[in-house]
C-alpha cells in the first residue's frame, strides 16, 4: 500500500478550512493530519504530525505565512509548502518562492488544481496554478518580438509548463534566466529540459529550436 | 409853527394807537406801562413836563424790564417831546434818536412817522442842516403814504415845501406846496393854514408876481392874528417884510420888520418863562439822563449776558450735537468692526471645520481603506474559495460534468478576481506585506511603459518597515503624485527618489514634462491641493518647484513614524 501523503492546512478561516478537508477526504491517498487558523507554532505542528506537505495562506493573525516560511527557511525546511492565497501579485509569488515555497495556488483556482497542485508537488516538482503560471510566464517574456502572441497548438505531448520551458530556450534564455523569471530553481529547469528532449526524441538544443520554430511557438 | 402844534396832535395819535398796537398782548405789566406812557402824554399836553417827564422815566424802565420795543420807543419819544417843549433841543435830538432805534425794531409806523417828522423838524429848525431836514421828513413821507394818513401826508409836505424854501429852492419846493393847495380843504386844520398862506406868498415873491404875494401874505397876516399860531404869523411879518424890502417899500418892510420883532421877543419872552418854570427840574435833567443812561446800560448790560449765555448755550448745543455725531459715527464703525471681527472668526472658524473634515477624512481614509481590503480578502475570499471548493468535490463526485456546475464555478472565480482586484487597489499586497520602499519600487515597475520610465532611487534598506499608517500615506501621496505625471505631465522620463535622514523622509518625484507656472494659484487643482492638505496632517513641507517647459520637482519631507 502507497504511503498516505499527509497534508497540513494553515489559514484563519475555518470556513476554507472545513472546504478543503472535504475537498481532499474525497481524495484516497491524501489525509489530513491537521490544521492551523494562525502561523504560531506551526513549526512544531507540522514536525510533530509529520506532515508531508503544508498548505499555508499567506495573511493569517498573529504570524503571517511570510513569516512562517522565513522561520522554516531559517529552521530547515521540515515539510513542503504550497502557498493558497487571494494575492496574485508576481513580486509576491517571487518573494514566496525565494523564501521555499514549493508552490503557489490562488484561491480562485484552489477547487480545480488543488490536487494536482498537490501530486506534484509532492512528485519534487514546483507548481504555480494555471493563471498564475500564464502570468509569470508573460511577464518573463514580455516585449520579446520574437514571441508568437498567438496560442500555438494543442501539444498532446508536452505539458503547457513544458512548452513555456521550449519557447524560452529557443528565445536564447539560460537555465539561470529561466529559473529566475519563471520562479523556479535551475534544476526544475534541467528536469523539464530533459523531459521534453526525451517525450520528443531531442539530440541537442538546436533541435530544440528547430521544434519551436517548427510549432509556432516562436518567430 | 406847525412843530408845535404838531406835538400835541402826536400825543393824541399816540395815545390812541398805543393801546390798538399793543391790544394783543394783556398781561398786567404791560398794560400797567401802557397806562403809565399815556398819562406821561397827558401830562405832557397839560403843559406838566415836569411830572410828565417824571412818569415817563418810570415807564421806560418798566418798559425795558419787559423788554417791549414798541414801549420803550414810545417812552423815549415822550421824554424827547417833552425836552422839545422845555426848548432842550440836544436833549431831545438824543432821546429822538433813542427813540427811533427802538421804533426801527417794530412795526409801529405811526410812531415812526412822528418821530422822523421830530427829527426832521430839529435838524430844519434848530440846527438848520436843512438837507438832513429835508431827508427825515422824506421819510416821514413815505410812513405816511404807507399809513395812508392824507392829513399826515399835507402835514409832512408843508414842511418840506418850508424847508425847501427856507434855503431857497422854490422849484423843488413847489410840488409839495402845490399838493397841499389842492388837498388842505380837506384834510388840513386851522393851525396850518398861516404857514400855508405864507408859504404861498414866499413862492410868488419868488416868482415877482407881486400881486398875489401881497394877497397871500396879507391873508397870511390876517389869519394869524385872528388865529392862535403867533410864531407863523411872526414868520409870515418877517417873510412879508422880505418881500416888501425887495419891492422897494421900504416903510411898510421896516413896519412889518418891527412888528415881526415885537412878536419873536414875546415869544421868546414866554418860552423863557416856561424855562424858568422848569429851571427847577433843570438841575434834575442830567441827573435824570444819567438815571436813563445807567437803565440804559443795565439793560445793555443784561442784554450781552443774555447774549452771551445765549453763544455758549449755542455753543454747549453745537458741542453737544457734535459729540453726539462723533459718537454715532463711532458706534457706526465699531458696529462695523465687530461685524467684521465676527463674519472673520466665522469663517476661521468655518475653514478650520473644513480643514478638520479634511483631516479626519484623510486620517480615516487609509485605517478604512485597509479595514475594507481586509475584510474583502479574508472574509469574502475565503467565502468564495470554500464555496468553490465545495462545488469541486460535488462536480468531482458526480463524475459526469454538469455545465450548470462548472459555469457556477467560473462564476465564483470571476467574483473572486474582483473581490481580489479591489482589495489590491485599496491596500496593494506588496505595501502591506514587504513595505513602503517594496511597493514604491514595485509601483515605478508597474507604471513604466514604452511612454514613460519610472526610475525608483533609495539609500533606504528596502526591507525597512515603518508604521503601517506612515506608510499607507506615503504611498498613497506618491501614487497620486505618479497618476498625475501619467495624466498631465506628457513627460517620458521621471524619477521617485528616497531618502532618510534625521528622521526625516524625503521624496523627492522628478518629472520631465511640460510643467506648470507656479505663479497661478488656480493651477493647483484640487489634487494637488489634497496632497498638501495630506502633508500637512503629517506635519510636513510640500514644496512644488516647476517653470513651464522644464519640468516639475515636488518635494516632500515628513518626519517618519517607525513600526
Amino acid at each position: 500500500m502507497i504511503p498516505k501523503i499527509k497534508i497540513h492546512l494553515a489559514d484563519d478561516h475555518q470556513v476554507l478550512i472545513d472546504g478543503m478537508r472535504f475537498l481532499l477526504h474525497t481524495v484516497s491517498d491524501f489525509e489530513v493530519v491537521g490544521y492551523s487558523l494562525d502561523g504560531r507554532d506551526l513549526f512544531d505542528h507540522v514536525i510533530s504530525n509529520q506532515t508531508d506537505i503544508l498548505i499555508m495562506d499567506i495573511s493569517m493573525p498573529e504570524k503571517d505565512g511570510i513569516a512562517v516560511l522565513k522561520e522554516f527557511k531559517q529552521k530547515g525546511f521540515p515539510c513542503k509548502v504550497i502557498i493558497l492565497s487571494s494575492y496574485d501579485d508576481l513580486k509576491l509569488i517571487k518573494e514566496v518562492m525565494k523564501l521555499g515555497s514549493n508552490g503557489y495556488l490562488t484561491k480562485k483556482c484552489a477547487g480545480e488544481n488543488i490536487v494536482e497542485a498537490i501530486r506534484a508537488v509532492s512528485n519534487g516538482e514546483d507548481y504555480f496554478c494555471k493563471s498564475v503560471r500564464e502570468k509569470i510566464f508573460n511577464s518573463a517574456t514580455k516585449n520579446n518580438p520574437k514571441l508568437n502572441k498567438h496560442k500555438p497548438i494543442d501539444n498532446s505531448v508536452l505539458t503547457d509548463r513544458e512548452l513555456e520551458i521550449i519557447t524560452l530556450i529557443s528565445l536564447e534564455y539560460s537555465g539561470k534566466e529561466i529559473s529566475e523569471y519563471l520562479f523556479i530553481s535551475t534544476n526544475t529547469v534541467e528536469t523539464h529540459r530533459k523531459n521534453i528532449m526525451k517525450k520528443l526524441h531531442l539530440k541537442n538544443t538546436i533541435s530544440l529550436v528547430k521544434y519551436a520554430l517548427k510549432n509556432n511557438l516562436i518567430k | 409853527m406847525p412843530k408845535r402844534l404838531f406835538f400835541s396832535f402826536l400825543l393824541l395819535l399816540l395815545y390812541f394807537c398805543s393801546p390798538s398796537a399793543f391790544a394783543q398782548e394783556k398781561t398786567p405789566s404791560f398794560a400797567h406801562i401802557t397806562q403809565e406812557v399815556k398819562e406821561a402824554n397827558a401830562l405832557m399836553k397839560a403843559g406838566f413836563f415836569e411830572k410828565s417827564l417824571v412818569k415817563s422815566r418810570l415807564a421806560l424802565r418798566h418798559a425795558i424790564a419787559i423788554k417791549d420795543d414798541n414801549l420803550i420807543a414810545s417812552s423815549y419819544h415822550t421824554i424827547a417831546a417833552n425836552f422839545d417843549q422845555l426848548s432842550e433841543y440836544e436833549k431831545a435830538f438824543f432821546y429822538y434818536n433813542k427813540g427811533l432805534i427802538y421804533a426801527n425794531k417794530t412795526n409801529n409806523d405811526v410812531l415812526k412817522n412822528w418821530i422822523y417828522n421830530n427829527l426832521g423838524n430839529i435838524y430844519c429848525f434848530d440846527k438848520k442842516q436843512y438837507e438832513k431836514g429835508i431827508f427825515y421828513y422824506k421819510k416821514s413821507l413815505a410812513y405816511s403814504k404807507k399809513i395812508n394818513d392824507p392829513s399826515q401826508v399835507v402835514f409832512t409836505k408843508l414842511n418840506i415845501a418850508w424847508a425847501y424854501f427856507d434855503i431857497g429852492q422854490f422849484e423843488k419846493g413847489y410840488p409839495y406846496l402845490k399838493h397841499i393847495n389842492l388837498h388842505h380843504r380837506k384834510y388840513g386844520d386851522s393851525s396850518t393854514i398861516v404857514a400855508l398862506n405864507m408859504l404861498n406868498g414866499m413862492y410868488y415873491s419868488y416868482k415877482n408876481d407881486t400881486k398875489k404875494a401881497h394877497y397871500f401874505f396879507q391873508n397870511a397876516i390876517k389869519l394869524g392874528n385872528e388865529g392862535a399860531e403867533k410864531s407863523d404869523l411872526s414868520y409870515s411879518h418877517q417873510e412879508y417884510s422880505k418881500f416888501l424890502l425887495k419891492n422897494g417899500d421900504y416903510k411898510k418892510a421896516y413896519e412889518n420888520l418891527a412888528i415881526y420883532n415885537a412878536l419873536t421877543s414875546a415869544l421868546n419872552d414866554e418860552e423863557k418863562l416856561k424855562k424858568v418854570n422848569v429851571a427847577g427840574i433843570n438841575l434834575e435833567i442830567d441827573e435824570y439822563k444819567r438815571e436813563i443812561e445807567k437803565i440804559e446800560s443795565e439793560y445793555k448790560y443784561k442784554q450781552s449776558i443774555l447774549l452771551r449765555e445765549q453763544a455758549l448755550n449755542k455753543r454747549i448745543v453745537i458741542v453737544v450735537i457734535s459729540l453726539f455725531i462723533v459718537s454715532i459715527i463711532l458706534f457706526y464703525f465699531f458696529f462695523q468692526n465687530t461685524n467684521l471681527k465676527q463674519k472673520n472668526r466665522l469663517n476661521s472658524i468655518k475653514s478650520k471645520i473644513q480643514q478638520n473634515v479634511i483631516n479626519a477624512s484623510i486620517t480615516g481614509q487609509e485605517m478604512e481603506r485597509k479595514k475594507i481590503a481586509t475584510f474583502l480578502h479574508d472574509n469574502i475570499s475565503a467565502l468564495l474559495s470554500s464555496a468553490g471548493l465545495h462545488l469541486n468535490v460535488f462536480a468531482t463526485n458526480t463524475k459526469n460534468g454538469c455545465q450548470e456546475i462548472s459555469k457556477t464555478i467560473a462564476l465564483l472565480e470571476e467574483a473572486h478576481d474582483k473581490v481580489r482586484d479591489l482589495s489590491h487597489e485599496l491596500l496593494p499586497v506588496l505595501l502591506a506585506r514587504f513595505g513602503l520602499l517594496y511597493a514604491l519600487q514595485d509601483l515605478c515597475e508597474k507604471n513604466s511603459n514604452s511612454n514613460i520610465l519610472f526610475e525608483y532611487e533609495s539609500d533606504v534598506a528596502i526591507t525597512k518597515r515603518y508604521s503601517e499608517e506612515f506608510e499607507m500615506k506615503i504611498y498613497f501621496i506618491t501614487t497620486e503624485l505618479l497618476n498625475n505625471i501619467i495624466k498631465h505631465s506628457e513627460a517620458t522620463l521621471a524619477k521617485v527618489i528616497i531618502k532618510e535622514q534625521n528622521s526625516l523622509l524625503h521624496i523627492q518625484v522628478y518629472d520631465n514634462g511640460n510643467g506648470f507656472d507656479t505663479t497661478l494659484n488656480h493651477i493647483e487643482g484640487f489634487g494637488i491641493t489634497q496632497i498638501r492638505a495630506r502633508v500637512d496632517t503629517m506635519k510636513g513641507l510640500f514644496i512644488i518647484n516647476s517653470k513651464v517647459g522644464t519640468g516639475t520637482t515636488i518635494t516632500i519631507d515628513v518626519p517618519v513614524f517607525e513600526s
